[in-house]
């Protein structure tokens, strides 16, 4: 048995460990425990030295030694005197197979072993799949792919943190990549850098799965043209802010003009004398900022949004290229698409495939200054419908506790503010209050998966996205085409 | 101020000479002649120490935890090394003409037993008194331990014991004499304190390092003296074993070989950054033979388990006879 360390102290959930010398343990790395009733799992998150000499000693020493005066100084077995002493927590206990909670402490003394794909066997994979990438151990992707159920884990919500650039946008392509021919569920893509749509197209099954839309089509998209009818006052909730006078205008005027409320209202036209002049300029010219013609329009395209709906609730993956727009102007349009497919699912007899909402910069809808809207609904009851988000956010203190409580499944890339990676913590499905340094010192594509549908937080690796597309299509069956 | 502080400074007093009450020993005059510098070098060693503690201590029964251990290092490398553990249990016994007597039965928990009879000792004997009292049964906790460290030392290639080689229990010098016919090489012992002073009252020792001066270490001053006591078969020294150390020790071999021979590894050994001037294997025998108290407690728990409740009250009831602190043998 190749030991890597030895238990020497501690307490539950706090394991002090020796260092085998020679031996380089890692934050984050995972080791296995050899235990009479099964394989105990745990996880390394701190590193401190130990010594068996006496501090002042030491600093004697070194002063000696920097002083010049440690010629003819040695240290005998230092291997045995300076070590490494690691902290480790228990993660999982895997016995006969199927993963259960860690409750008891492993033997006092006893030694720790780096994981064997034999340990990790309880991993299968799940009938309707959710791939996040492989597990990890500290910094070395192991060869053991990490699904979870897609079904559940995408109705309750999916919240991907990070700093800018470590990888979030990667992370949600390979998702969908991987999502994109099945057909447990939808996706709606709210793409406001188009790179979704560049990277999905990539797939084998693009043609049949992908549905892509742009105010700008090219090359197999659709043009994204949304016709005033479809506009509802409440569409604007979350989207923009309106003064309490402008709201009941809002409504007034839809109520007064039903579907030709928008163009009554750009155009100028009367309410009467309950709305003062002042209040119908003002909303005359904020709708005009964001109504400008591109992708909002008078005449046509008035199936739109029952097609995107319809594509959704037919498990296909739909993109949508706002990077053009303004923000308020892609929230609109998601608030669109997001109120007739919420709508139309809560008629609806089930919650099946459920549907996921893309939408980055999360905040923007999920705050609390947003206001209530029909993505913070979404959050707090999509999962009875089957309709759920994935919340993509650099700043996820900005959402409320119970929103991000309520979104439960977090894959949490590296990020060095101490205010974010608290708020993760703090409302995390387990408890990482150990790891902390862990998140912090998390680098490009790495993450820590804390979900309700996992029995610990799973440390991943997320592949390239570039890389891991064309493996899988070098992977994939030989198409017709090409004979 | 009334009392005279600066008097106080031993550069004050003169150096004087070695001087032994007993007059077994006579004392040779300091003399700068007497130094010899050397080289350290790696060589062979077998550092033995010991250590015991009280588990239980009643005027009447004593139960305590030895254990005893050796290294053998050549140079910097560990070659072996062993440990043994073993309790000793002494009782007070009446013997025949109103005599009492101590008896201690071992009883080996770890490693090899190393003392195969059981020890008895009249309970008046001088040589375990401690202040002209008669000695308590926990007494032979400590002659068992130094009795093992000498049979831990037979079969040692150059043994070197922390302290010295005298004995001073009845019958002690049994063991000490197998030990120097079985180990091979040359018996040493060096130690870390030493009780012996010049005739101006200046500890030896420091006397010796002032006689030193700035001379380079490592050295060895001595003989100290010509010992002719049968019970301690040594050569006497002081040695400084490392130029940065701040300590000299007390250094003896067995009578008659020759210090020079084990003296260059000692230094080698010396040169260990955690005790500048001390021997590793020393250190390293000290810290593994030492039965700390916490241990002492945690076999004192395993003991009234294995006697019952009833029959612990009773012990306990004894004990309070002995002072309550009494836990680790102070001998
Ligand atoms: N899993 C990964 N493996 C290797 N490199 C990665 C990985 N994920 C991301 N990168 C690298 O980091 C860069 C930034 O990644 P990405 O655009 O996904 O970050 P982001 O978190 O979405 O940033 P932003 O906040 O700007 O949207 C990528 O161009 C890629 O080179
Ligand atoms: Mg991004």
């Amino acid at each position: 048995m190749e030991f890597v360390g030895q238990i020497v102290s501690g307490a539950f959930g706090e394991i002090l460990a020796r260092q085998k010398s020679g031996e380089e343990l890692e934050i984050g790395e995972l080791l296995a425990c050899d235990e009479p009733n099964g394989i105990q799992l745990l996880q390394v998150y701190d590193l401190e030295y130990g010594s068996q000499i006496q501090p002042e000693t030491i600093e004697l020493m070194s002063g000696l030694r920097l002083e010049g005066k440690g010629e003819k100084t040695s240290f005998f077995e230092e291997e045995l005197r300076h070590y490494v002493l690691a902290k480790v927590k228990g993660l999982v206990t895997v016995r006969g197979g199927k993963a259960v909670s860690t409750k008891t402490l492993p033997k006092f003394f006893n030694g720790l072993r780096r994981i064997r794909d034999a340990d990790l066997s309880f991993l299968d994979k799940p009938e309707k799949p959710l791939f996040l990438g492989r597990l990890r151990s500290g910094s070395k992707a192991i060869d053991k792919r990490i699904e979870l159920d897609g079904e559940k884990v995408l109705s309750h919500h999916v919240l991907v943190p990070a700093t800018t650039g470590r990888g979030k946008s990667n992370l949600v392509k390979v998702m969908l990549y991987e999502l994109l021919d099945k057909d447990y569920c939808g996706v709606l893509v709210m793409d406001p850098h188009n790179e979704y749509h560049k990277s999905l197209k990539k797939h084998a099954k693009a043609g049949e799965w992908l549905k892509s839309y742009s105010p700008n089509p090219e090359g197999g998209q659709v043009s994204l043209r949304v016709n005033y009818a479809a506009l509802k006052p409440w569409h604007f909730n979350g989207v923009m802010p309106f003064s309490e006078a402008q709201q009941q205008t809002l409504h007034l005027a839809y109520k007064t003009w039903e579907k030709d409320w928008i163009t009554r209202l750009l155009a100028g036209d009367s309410l009467g004398d309950k709305v003062q002049d002042v209040t119908l300029n003002v909303l005359q010219r904020k709708l005009g900022l964001i109504l400008d013609g591109r992708v909002f329009v008078k005449n046509g395209s008035e199936t739109i949004v029952d097609d995107v709906t319809g594509h959704l609730l037919d498990s296909k993956k739909v993109v949508i290229d706002t990077s053009r727009l303004g923000s308020e102007a892609e929230l609109l349009v998601a608030s669109v698409f997001t109120n007739a497919l919420f709508n139309r699912r809560k008629a609806a007899q089930t919650d099946k495939p459920v549907v996921s909402i893309v939408l980055e910069e999360a905040p923007r809808v999920l705050s609390e200054a947003a206001g209530a809207n029909v993505f913070s609904s979404i959050a707090r009851e999509g999962r009875k419908f089957g309709v759920g988000l994935i919340a993509i956010t650099q700043l996820a203190s900005l959402i409320p506790r119970e929103v991000l409580a309520n979104l439960n499944t977090k894959i949490i890339l590296g990020n060095e503010m101490k205010q974010e990676r608290e708020a993760l913590i703090a409302s995390a499905s387990q408890d990482l209050s150990t790891d902390d340094k862990a998140i912090a010192a998390l680098d490009k594509g790495e993450a820590i998966v804390s979900s309700v549908f996992s029995r610990f937080a799973v440390p991943i690796s997320i592949p390239l996205f570039e890389e891991h597309a064309s493996a899988a299509a070098a992977s994939a069956p030989a198409r017709k085409a090409f004979v | 101020m009334a009392f005279d502080f600066a008097k106080l400074s031993p550069k004050k007093t003169a150096l004087g000479a070695p001087h032994f009450s007993d007059p077994r020993y006579s004392p040779l005059a300091f003399d700068e002649a007497r130094f010899q510098s050397f080289e350290a070098e790696a060589g062979r060693l077998t550092c033995v120490d010991g250590g015991n503690a009280s588990v239980i201590n009643t005027p009447n029964l004593s139960v305590q935890l030895v254990r005893v251990y050796r290294n053998e290092f050549d140079g910097g490398e560990r070659k072996t090394s062993e440990e043994s553990e073993f309790l000793v249990i002494t009782r007070v016994e009446p013997a025949s003409g109103g005599q009492m007597l101590l008896k201690a039965e071992t009883m080996p928990l770890n490693g090899p037993k190393l003392l195969q009879e059981d020890l008895a000792f009249d309970w008046a004997d001088a040589t375990l008194a401690q202040g002209g009292f008669k000695a308590s049964p926990s007494a032979l906790g400590a002659v068992a331990r130094r009795f093992a460290e000498w049979k831990m030392a037979c079969r040692c290639f150059n043994p070197v014991r922390d302290g010295t080689l005298q004995t001073s229990v009845t019958n002690e010098s049994i063991f000490s004499r197998k030990a120097y016919a079985e180990s091979k090489g040359v018996f040493s012992a060096l130690a870390k304190t030493s009780s012996l002073y010049t005739t101006t009252g200046l500890p030896l020792v420091s006397a010796v390092a002032r006689l030193a001066g700035k001379r380079a270490a490592p050295w060895v001053y001595g003989p100290l003296c010509v010992n002719s006591q049968p019970d301690h078969e040594a050569d006497l020294f002081v040695a400084k074993l490392h130029e940065n150390a701040t300590h000299c020790f007390r250094f003896e071999v067995k009578r008659g070989c020759d210090a020079l021979s084990v003296l260059p590894a000692l230094a080698f050994q010396a040169s260990d950054l955690a005790f500048l001037g001390y021997p590793y294997g020393l250190v390293d025998a000290d810290k593994r033979a030492r039965v700390p108290f916490e241990e002492a407690r945690q076999m004192q728990g395993v003991m009234r388990q294995e006697i019952g409740e009833g029959a612990w009250r009773e012990i306990e009831l004894d004990s309070c006879a002995v002072d309550a602190h009494d836990f680790l043998d102070r001998v």
